[in-house]
């Protein structure tokens, strides 16, 4: 689209008063004209310009007066807490009175402005400039409270069934009770018999668990690749100029030293910058990190948010204050250490276009840039290759809802709002938000791009990383089924299926596999004297078959996960699948003292912590 | 036509085919010694006689299973392998029909070259061989498709496939199982290059692993449940035995047979599928299409080899099944047989009548009894049958019918038959007391009469009979003997 004639005039000025260079000028011309965006976005996402030079700049292009928020804020009896996501979104915002007249500050002055700004506030007004980031800060600062605890307790509030903020409901305690109370009765009056029916449970739970998750791979594993290939291609054919503008919101939490790389990792994304909306979202107590990201001259493109202090402090309240401030049509979260494909927001663009109007999100691939590190990265990687490249496709084609992974999910922003996004009392919030998606009529696709991560190469880390997920799966089972049948109504007899299996599994499979090891043990050792009476001659087949056949196919599942990479150096890792089952044990006991006395308590991951971003920071002069 | 719905009268008219052919070959006593003991074991197990142990390590493990599964959920005296045998063929000949369309072969072309892979020679002979060689025949197709797949892909559900093919041919014969054996010298050339390239031997493991870890959950759970298990390994060495003996040796005994019985395999393959041969000799340059034909038949070949070399898998002529299979792959897959339709046609009818030939190479025992039958001459096995026919409606039959199958065969199945495996049977080798309504026993100076527990226990049983029993059936083999207070009661 040619330059406006603003636009074009701005330039002359910004050349006139030797800010830029002719030939940067040209330049952010023939960015802007590609992307379809104004000279100021092309500008500073070259980081060409101060920011606050450039707004001085537009504003004496308009002839209008420029002011800085920070010093001059804006007149707080001007301003609704409920507008605030509007403040943010148009960069318009009532600053103060004057004679009279309301003063309209705004980082986008134009037709467009004036005349939504005459619709919301009447003719009596005049406008003056302000840089965007002054305008997100004014917003931050007036809204801090009321935009604080909306992003704390919106969901709970407005859909309080679907917030983990009440762990266990009373019906869930009272059935609880009863199935405690039975199970007590029947030990009392009828012990090995209960030990039987008990035994047999759990068997068929086992046997349900690893056939499903065999199904899942199967499936998963059998996505066609021209399915992928076809997407790959649309997303190198998309205009720029057609593309959205794009949110990024990436959440970091004493995390100074992760900056420079994650900022690299954003600049190589195959999208236009001057269409990304980046905001690091950081905690008002971090200042290390605040100050590290103020001090790095980053590109007008990154925008700082700022969370202020309350409970519980965790990501995703971060990303629903956030949120706030995004102006997108999709929206993505990233991981400070995460390295997306550069192709991956192009292939998002493209999948959305060509999927079923109701899907909500795209999750993306993830998988550990560190694999090779030690036995646990190898382990770790194998268990996020199975889950993202083959159990995710299987849930995705049998179209049971997908608890989303960590990193890496494309939202619809609308859709995303609606349903008042993230739970702060969830520590896996993602996979909440999917199952949440599939609740609520929407559906979850996955896309063939892979962004890559960090693995815990530590074991302690590892296991606080995990023991958080695993009470995170355990508040979404909580939740999700308060309302079994409504659950099943909304996601379909398979996708309820595949909740049970993949939430409940997960999380059934940490706490109990010990038990029967234990059993098992004790069976070897004390030749099957005292332990017979509980397990009839058909029980033991069954076990003894969920015993074989499942060992069998979770390590045949974990060996087939790295072939689809070629990483098939990690194969013989399978083997020692057992000793990543105990860890995984020891989490999901871990979990389960934590969901008792502390539930919401956030388990951070420290990241930079393998010799691969050891050497990164070697080579940009970080380090954690 | 709806493309699925297409190919049921084709189904359905295999299925009925093989029950035909079935009856007819029990009638005649055609059937392999193989089939004649699962089908008794399945009877037996369906009937409640076997502890659930014994059936869960019993081998070869899936005909095993299903036959008696079959047995279980079918009603009276339903002639369970005959319908799983039946069962299998008509849904390979329904599959081969559907890919042929597929392939752009017309409806009655399709139909003919269907017909023409399931009434192959070989395949008529896993006919008579029983379920484990039908088994064995429907993952043989399964694997080299698997192959076909994998040379194409190699991503994840493509291995699966090939790993999943091989465990589940390990656990349908012992054929099955030196094929997959023998496969693993081959199975990094059926995989892309690039992967082989990365890691050949770990691309290998992925492949073999539910084999050698099927296989050592089968040992695990033997041992939990002594069963017949591994038994089944020293048995067959019996069976190669007479296969030996009554093959034409080109080149000589002892180790010269191992070669013998390669060179023999290598060529009743190449009379048995010439279409393989031609077309694979077209696309000689185009190694994707060659690499999983040349695995398949290098493993059957190698197959056949090893089980002469150590003794344990039986006599290999179940392998020569391998030839039909790998024509119809060849038809579906190799896009020349595709295009080339009357070609394809003309090369399956050849390997029709090189396939007579084949068989009668690899497996002159049972081209023997076919002999046996065509010419109507009586043998042990007719005579078991006939006095299992005569015992049909007796309840309460005290027969040794693990070494006499053909007997409970002829019965119609295991209801009121004294097994070795039932008390009665315990408490007359016990007590030396036999207390049961009916006994049937087979001449000690036959094969089968030699062998007969009741005869080693009872050495004058067959011809003086015992104390209040009288002879109401006999023929060259058997006698049947009747407690006289039974017959009585039964006339009053």
């Amino acid at each position: 689209m040619p330059l406006s004639p603003s636009d074009r005039a701005l330039g002359d000025l910004l050349v006139g008063r030797r800010i830029i260079t002719l030939p940067q000028l040209d330049e952010a011309i023939e960015l802007s004209e590609k992307w379809n965006v104004r000279l100021g976005d092309a500008l500073l996402s070259r980081n060409w310009i101060e920011p606050r030079r450039y707004f001085e700049t537009y504003a004496q292009n308009f002839d209008l007066p420029f002011v800085d928020l920070i010093r001059d804020p804006p007149d707080r009896a001007l301003l609704r807490a409920e507008e605030a996501d509007i403040y943010a979104n148009r960069l318009t915002m009532p600053w103060r009175r004057n004679e009279g007249r309301l003063l309209i500050a705004t980082a986008e002055p134009g037709p467009e402005t004036v005349l939504y700004a005459r619709r919301r506030w009447g003719a009596d007004i005049e406008f003056v400039v302000a840089s965007k980031f002054d305008i997100v800060f004014a917003v931050q600062t007036a809204f801090a409270e009321a935009l604080s605890r909306r992003a704390v307790f919106e969901l709970a509030e407005l859909d309080p069934k679907m917030s983990a903020r009440t762990v266990f409901t009373i019906p869930q305690m009272i059935v609880a009770y009863a199935l405690l109370s039975i199970v007590l009765a029947g030990l009392a009056l009828a012990p090995i018999k209960t030990l039987i029916a008990l035994n047999i449970a759990i068997s068929i739970f086992y046997l349900g668990n690893f056939v499903f998750k065999g199904i899942l791979v199967s499936i998963g594993g059998g996505r066609s690749a021209d399915i992928d290939e076809t997407i790959a291609v649309e997303a190198r054919a998309l205009r720029t100029e057609d593309l959205p503008v794009f949110t990024v919101l990436v959440p970091m939490f004493r995390e100074a030293a992760m900056l420079p790389q994650l900022a690299q990792a954003l600049r190589r994304l195959d999208y236009p910058l001057g269409k990304l909306d980046i905001k690091i979202v950081l905690e008002a107590s971090d200042r290390e990190t605040i100050e590290a990201a103020r001090s790095l001259g980053l590109e007008g493109v990154f925008e700082i948010i700022i969370v202020p202090p309350s409970q519980p402090q965790t990501k995703p309240k971060a990303c629903n204050f956030a949120l706030r401030f995004a102006r997108g049509e999709y929206l993505v979260v990233y991981d400070a250490e995460d390295r997306p494909d550069p192709d991956q927001l192009r292939k998002v663009v493209a999948t959305f276009r060509r999927s079923p109007p109701n899907t909500a999100c795209l999750q993306c691939r993830l998988n550990y840039y560190n694999a090779s590190e030690n036995w646990l990265t190898r382990m770790f990687t194998l268990d996020y290759a199975l889950w993202f490249d083959q159990v995710l496709p299987g849930l995705e084609r049998l179209g049971m809802p997908i608890p989303l992974g960590g990193t890496s999910n494309h939202f619809r922003i609308d859709v995303l709002r609606e349903l008042h996004a993230w739970d702060p009392f969830n520590v896996t919030e993602d996979a909440d938000l999917g199952i949440r998606i599939g609740q609520k009529g929407y559906r979850v696709g996955v896309v063939d791009s892979t962004t890559f991560e960090e693995a815990s190469c530590r074991t302690g880390q590892w296991l606080r990383q995990r023991s958080r997920w695993i009470k995170g799966y355990m508040q979404t089972l909580l939740v999700h089924t308060r309302r079994p049948l409504q659950l099943l109504r909304n996601t379909g007899p398979l996708g309820f299926l595949g909740f049970v299996f993949f939430i409940g599994g997960t999380v059934l499979a940490g706490l109990l596999n010990p038990l029967f090891w234990l059993f098992y043990a004790f069976w070897l050792v004390a030749s099957a004297v005292n332990i017979d009476v509980i397990f009839p001659q058909i029980l033991l087949l069954l076990c003894l078959f969920n015993l074989l056949a499942g060992n069998g196919a979770f390590t045949y599942l974990i060996m087939l996960a790295p072939i689809r990479r070629g990483w098939l150096d990690l194969i013989p890792f399978s083997f020692t699948l057992f000793g990543y089952w105990v860890l995984i044990s020891l989490a999901a006991y871990k979990a389960l003292w934590q969901l008792l006395r502390n539930p919401f308590f956030w388990e951070k991951t420290q990241h930079g912590m393998s010799r691969h971003a050891a050497a990164q920071f070697a080579e940009t002069g970080g380090g954690p | 036509m709806n493309r699925a719905l297409a190919t049921v009268p084709l189904t359905v008219l295999v299925f009925i085919a093989v029950l035909v052919l079935v009856a007819v070959a029990v009638r005649n006593g055609v059937i392999g010694d193989d089939a004649l003991r699962l089908w008794a074991g399945a009877s037996t197990a369906a009937d409640g006689q076997f502890p659930i142990g014994r059936i869960v390590a019993a081998y070869p493990t899936l005909p095993f299973l299903s036959t008696t599964l079959i047995a279980w959920f079918t009603p009276g005296d339903a002639p369970a392998p005959a319908l799983v045998t039946a069962g299998l063929l008509a849904l390979i000949a329904g599959f081969c029909f559907h890919s042929f369309r597929k392939a752009g072969f017309s409806d009655i072309r399709a139909g003919a070259a269907s017909l023409l892979v399931a009434f192959h020679p070989a395949l008529l002979r896993a006919i008579v061989a029983g379920p484990a060689d039908m088994f064995l025949a429907a993952f043989l197709l399964v694997f080299c498709l698997a192959l076909y797949d994998l040379r194409a892909r190699s991503g994840t559900s493509e291995v699966m496939g090939v790993g999943l093919a091989l465990m589940a041919l390990a656990f349908s014969h012992p054929m099955g199982a030196a094929f997959a054996f023998a496969s693993v010298l081959f199975l990094a050339f059926a995989v892309r290059p690039f992967l082989v390239a990365n890691s050949a031997l770990n691309v290998v493991v992925a492949l073999i692993f539910p084999t050698l870890f099927a296989i050592s959950a089968f040992s695990y759970v033997s041992w939990v449940f002594p069963g017949d298990g591994w038994t089944f390994f020293a048995a067959p060495t019996q069976s190669l035995s007479r296969w030996a003996a009554s093959e034409s040796h080109l080149l000589g005994d002892g180790a010269l047979l191992s070669l013998d019985t390669s060179l023999v395999m290598a060529v009743a393959l190449a009379l048995s599928a010439p279409i393989a041969v031609v077309m694979l000799v077209i696309v000689h340059r185009r190694r994707p299409l060659i690499m999983p034909a040349a695995v398949f038949i290098a493993s059957a070949i190698a197959a056949a080899l090893i089980s002469v070399v150590s003794g344990f898998f039986g006599d290999p002529s179940a392998i020569i099944v391998a030839a039909p299979i790998l024509a119809a792959v060849v038809v579906m897959r190799v896009p020349l047989a595709c295009e080339h339709r009357v070609l394809a046609t003309a090369l399956l009818m050849l390997g029709w009548f090189g396939g007579l030939a084949g068989v009668i190479m690899v497996d002159p025992l049972t081209v023997n009894r076919l002999r046996t039958a065509v010419e109507r001459q009586s043998g042990e096995r007719v005579d078991a049958l006939a006095a299992g026919g005569a015992a049909a409606r007796d309840d309460g039959v005290l027969a040794d019918v693990v070494n006499a199958p053909a007997f409970l065969l002829g019965r119609g199945g295991a209801r009121g038959i004294f097994g070795p495996a039932s008390e009665p049977f315990a408490l007359a080798m016990l007590f030396d007391r036999i207390d049961t309504p009916f006994i049937a026993v087979p001449d000690p100076h036959s094969n089968t009469g030699a062998q007969d527990r009741l005869n080693r226990a009872f050495p004058s049983l067959f011809s003086a009979g015992l104390h209040g029993y009288r002879v109401i059936y006999q023929n060259n083999t058997w006698r049947l003997f009747a407690r006289i207070a039974d017959i009585s009661s039964s006339k009053d």
